[in-house]
């Protein structure tokens, strides 16, 4: 009955249990079935069930196609309603109708459930319109072959029922051609009816859709009423419609064609008018049958064709936007390499754009040098059809080189062999590289060109590395050292001092860190012995076993020879000092007598010139005194000659034993409290004679405050003497006149002279021992030439300050200072 | 001798008057001893000559004169000694010692005054000035006598 007919078909709430579900479904179908059966009644043959188009088998295939098997009930329970309520319409007794009634169901639902079971075994799927091939398999096994067992079954129970077996055979056939239609133009209907939303049923397929079904009622109506020849149009036309609609729109126009058709048939009207309308009827669904096989194939087919279509551009659309957006690469060139496609990336590499890429050839964009690698690469891709991955330099635009890593195939395409690559930007993995090789040699230079020795070993004595350095000191080559052990090469048994150098091998590799540095005796290859300092330190494996030892070591041989010797040295220290002090005294001793005979040498000279001048001297005073009796004129000129010439002596003595006395620092000078006033008064009055005898002034200008000084005052009367006695000298007109003033801290004493006056160019000579100016000079004026050098260096004894002012010619002023008290020696 | 009239200003002739003083001189160099005693003898002083320390301190302990000139190189006992030993004696103990010597290094003054002597003459003498430097001492002045 209607109960469930207003329960939705495909959907169901949500959450509701399945087996709810599947009894909604049940019903909904059964209502289904019972309403369209109705329709399809309408348009049955008078008196008998035996429709034209049977539409609810068509609902029921599609039910369990789509629902699946367990769907059956429903259509057995619209199948049974609906043939109970047409048999007992045809005034069957009740359990008659009942019993063929319930053989139609039967025979209903056991159709769907057939079909469905064979298009699953046959096609592997449950939607048999996807493929034209399954479209081919639902035709003959559902449409055609399911709906025989359902006519069959039907028939039989009709005619067990009414008893009319003559009618069997046509009654099959009107049965099977009803259901085989109803299933043709209404499952695929039903099955289709989702694919309107995938692009089928989009506005302009809804406007075709109306044009082809106005132009089938046209033609319709015009072949049924008017010109039933023009019935064969249709066969193009139809045709058209499943080309051009697809499976669903024209299962739809030949749905309408069927029922306009029946409808037509009916009123005795179209081209399958015959002599029985049950003929008619036959006719015109073999007819429409005919149409829907032939729509459902062309329109399968050409679904199928559009949909590969589709799936063709959409897999080219994919495989188009992974090459083109491939950070990859990619290029496609002819086997002579011109470059037929590449994408961005690929024209990226080379500093182009893709169509300038695509002008190229692939030799344009290969650095000369690597012509005999790509000639390699090239044989390798002939023989086994790939080449690489290899790594070469592209030519960019700019003429800059990019490293590359390129790996290819050869393809096939239009019949044609191109070579398809793919090449990958390296720059950062060769800058790295190098990077890496630049550390790598850093390093190795460092351990190569250290001037340590650097050696590694294994923890049982074995070398596996020694440097270049430790190579040439110790005096192996690579190949001699490596993989030797330890002790009988560079490291001796024992050392020279006896200690056994095996245990330390041992204790190094056991405990590395215990032994981090240690100095022991190794040996040369000659066998020369040498101490090196070695800093050692465990190289761990991952499961922290010490795996290695690296030891550094320098050569401390000649430290330990100083250090050594220093030893040696420390120990004769004692005696060295002793032969050294004898030394030292014994250089004393003869400085000190050298000294001593020096200062002897002084004294006696000292001695033995005065005493014999003594008597000259004396002898002639006393004689020029007339002691000795009266003495003519010239007895007393030339004796004056004989005393002036002693004199002169004695001064030249007494000057030559000065000069000495000082040089030799054997001159002490005093520091005693005298009067200043005094002495300058006695060396004047001690120089007067001088001056009176060569007519010359002789003045005294001694300033207030000019008293007691602590000096030596001998030494300042000499001084005074040698300087008036010079200036007395060198003076033949005018005078001499002597200065004093007092100072805060120093007196000063100036001896002035209007003498010849010294030349400004002799002026640094005057002080200097044994000078006298101009040797001119020296014959008008006696003199040893040492009285100024012996002023200055007892003015600089006495802490004081001596120079001249002197003027050519006019006259020489000689100053001297002196301190007030002490002053340095 | 009577030319002492030749250097009427001399300080001796004042001095004097006749009472002329007695004066040892110790010396062992012949010309020197006669030199000054000539000199000596000439302004009219008594000058008695010992050759050499040990003779000249007997002689000033027996004569006691008034002055003692005494030469520092002597054979035999030098002079700082023979001053030492004049100096021992109380009765010399005023006695005026003058050093008359051609030593002149460093220290040798001081020590003449050390070992006891009043002055200190360097030979050669001065003949124009050596009496005025006597005399300083017969006057009982203290002096350390003058240079050259």
């Amino acid at each position: 009955m209607a109960q469930g007919a207003s329960e939705p078909l495909t959907t169901g709430p949500a959450g509701e249990t399945g087996r709810l579900r599947l009894l909604g479904e049940i019903l909904a179908l059964a209502g289904i079935y019972l309403v369209t059966a109705r329709l399809g009644l309408l348009m049955a043959h008078p008196g008998t069930n035996a429709t034209a188009v049977w539409l609810p088998t068509g609902i029921a295939m599609a039910a369990v196609l789509r629902w699946g098997s367990r769907i059956w009930p429903g259509i057995f329970l619209g199948s049974l309603s609906v043939n109970a309520w047409l048999l007992l319409g045809l005034g069957l007794s009740a359990q008659a109708s009942f019993w063929a009634a319930l053989a139609a169901a039967a025979g209903n639902s056991g159709e769907a459930v057939l079909a469905g079971f064979l298009i699953e075994r046959f096609t592997g799927t449950r939607n048999p319109f996807g493929r034209s091939k399954d479209v081919v398999q639902f035709i003959f096994l559902g449409a055609l072959l399911s709906t025989a067992l359902s006519a069959l079954v039907g028939v039989s129970s009709l005619c067990a029922a009414n008893g009319r077996w003559n009618l069997f055979g046509a009654s099959v056939l009107t049965w099977w051609l009803g259901d085989a239609t109803g299933a043709l133009l209404v499952t695929p209907l039903v099955m289709t009816f989702g694919q309107r939303a995938h692009g089928v049923g989009a506005f302009p397929k809804r406007l075709e859709f109306l044009f082809f079904a106005t132009v089938t009622s046209v033609l319709w109506y015009v072949s049924f009423f008017n010109a039933p020849s023009l019935v064969v149009v249709f066969i193009p036309w139809i045709a058209l419609v499943g080309v051009r609609l697809g499976l669903f729109f024209s299962s739809a126009i030949v749905l309408l064609l069927a029922g306009l058709a029946t409808w037509g048939t009916l009123h005795g009207a179209g081209p399958f008018a015959a002599r029985t309308l049950e003929q008619s009827l036959l006719l015109q669904q073999a007819f429409i049958g005919s149409i829907a096989v032939a729509t459902l194939v062309l329109g399968s087919t050409v679904w199928e064709i559009g949909d590969e279509r589709r799936r063709l551009r959409d897999a080219y659309r994919f495989e188009r936007e992974v090459f083109d957006r491939s950070s990859l690469g990619m290029a496609l060139c002819t086997m002579e390499g011109r470059l037929v496609e590449a994408n961005p990336s690929y024209a990226a590499l080379l500093g182009r754009t893709v169509d300038e890429t695509l002008s190229l050839s692939y030799w344009d964009a290969t650095p000369k040098e690597y012509g005999e690698q790509e000639d390699a690469q090239l044989a390798s891709l002939r023989q086994t059809g790939r080449y690489g991955p290899y790594e070469k330099e592209y030519l960019r635009k700019d003429g800059t080189r990019v490293p590359v890593r390129l790996s290819g195939l050869l393809v096939e395409r239009h019949g044609k062999t191109y070579i398809w690559s793919t090449a990958e930007d390296i720059t950062d993995r060769k800058r790295a590289e190098e990077a890496q090789r630049e550390s790598d040699r850093k390093y190795r230079e460092l351990v190569e060109n250290a001037n340590s020795i650097i050696l590694r070993w294994t923890p049982d004595g074995r070398i596996n590395f020694l440097n270049e350095f430790g190579q040439r000191f110790f005096g192996y080559s690579e190949e001699e050292i490596r993989d030797r052990h330890l002790v009988g090469t560079i490291v001796p048994p024992s050392e020279r001092s006896g200690r056994d150098l095996k245990p330390l091998m041992d204790d190094i590799s056991r405990d590395p860190a215990a032994f981090e540095q240690n100095i022991n005796e190794n040996a040369r290859r000659n066998g020369e012995r040498v101490w090196i300092a070695w800093t050692n330190k465990a190289v761990l494996d991952e499961r922290g076993q010490v795996k290695e030892i690296l030891s550094i070591g320098s050569d401390i041989t000649a430290r330990k020879k100083a250090e050594e010797e220093l030893m040696k040295y420390r120990e004769h220290l004692e005696d060295l000092v002793q032969v050294r002090t004898a030394e030292l005294a014994e250089a004393k001793e003869r400085a000190e007598s050298a000294d001593r005979l020096k200062s002897a040498f002084l004294a006696t000279m000292s001695h033995e010139l005065r005493t014999p001048l003594n008597s000259i001297i004396g002898f002639t005073g006393i004689l020029l005194q007339g002691l000795g009796g009266p003495l003519n004129g010239e007895q007393k000129k030339q004796l004056g000659m004989v005393g002036d010439s002693a004199s002169h002596l004695l001064n030249l003595i007494n000057d030559v034993l000065d000069i000495s006395k000082i040089e030799a620092g054997q001159l002490q000078v005093r520091r005693e409290p005298f009067d200043l006033r005094e002495a300058i008064e006695k060396a004047v009055r001690t120089a007067q004679p001088l001056a009176d005898k060569k007519g010359i002034t002789l003045g005294l200008n001694v300033g207030p405050g000019v008293g007691t000084i602590t000096s030596d005052r001998r030494r300042v009367e000499q001084i005074l003497l040698n300087l008036l006695s010079n200036a007395i000298k060198f003076t033949d007109e005018g005078g001499v006149l002597v200065a004093c003033s007092a100072g805060e801290s120093e007196v000063a004493v100036k001896v002035s002279d209007t003498g010849i006056g010294v030349k400004s160019e002799d002026m640094d000579r005057l002080f200097k021992p044994f000078r006298q100016i101009d040797s001119g000079i020296t014959r008008r004026y006696e003199g040893t030439g040492l009285g100024l050098s012996i002023c200055k260096k007892l003015v600089a004894l006495l802490g004081g300050a001596i120079w001249v002012e002197s003027e050519w010619g006019k006259g020489s002023t000689f100053h001297f200072t002196l301190p007030s008290i002490g002053g340095a020696a | 001798m009577g030319q002492g009239q030749h250097l009427p200003f001399h300080p001796s002739f004042h001095w004097g008057c006749g009472v002329k003083a007695t004066i040892l001189y110790i010396e062992d160099n012949e010309q020197n001893l006669y030199l000054i005693t000539f000199l000596l003898n000439a302004k009219g002083y008594k000058v008695l000559q010992a050759r050499e320390g040990l003779a000249g301190i007997e002689m000033a302990a027996r004569l006691r004169p008034d002055l003692i000139l005494l030469d520092i190189q002597l054979p035999g006992m030098d002079g700082y000694t023979v001053a030492l030993n004049l100096r021992a004696n109380p009765d010399m103990a005023n006695t005026p010692i003058v050093a008359v010597t051609s030593y002149a290094m460093a220290g040798d003054r001081e020590k003449a005054f050390e070992a006891g002597c009043t002055g200190y003459i360097e030979k050669p003498i001065n003949p124009d000035t050596f009496l005025a430097q006597v005399e300083e001492h017969l006057q009982g002045r203290a002096s350390t006598g003058g240079a050259r």
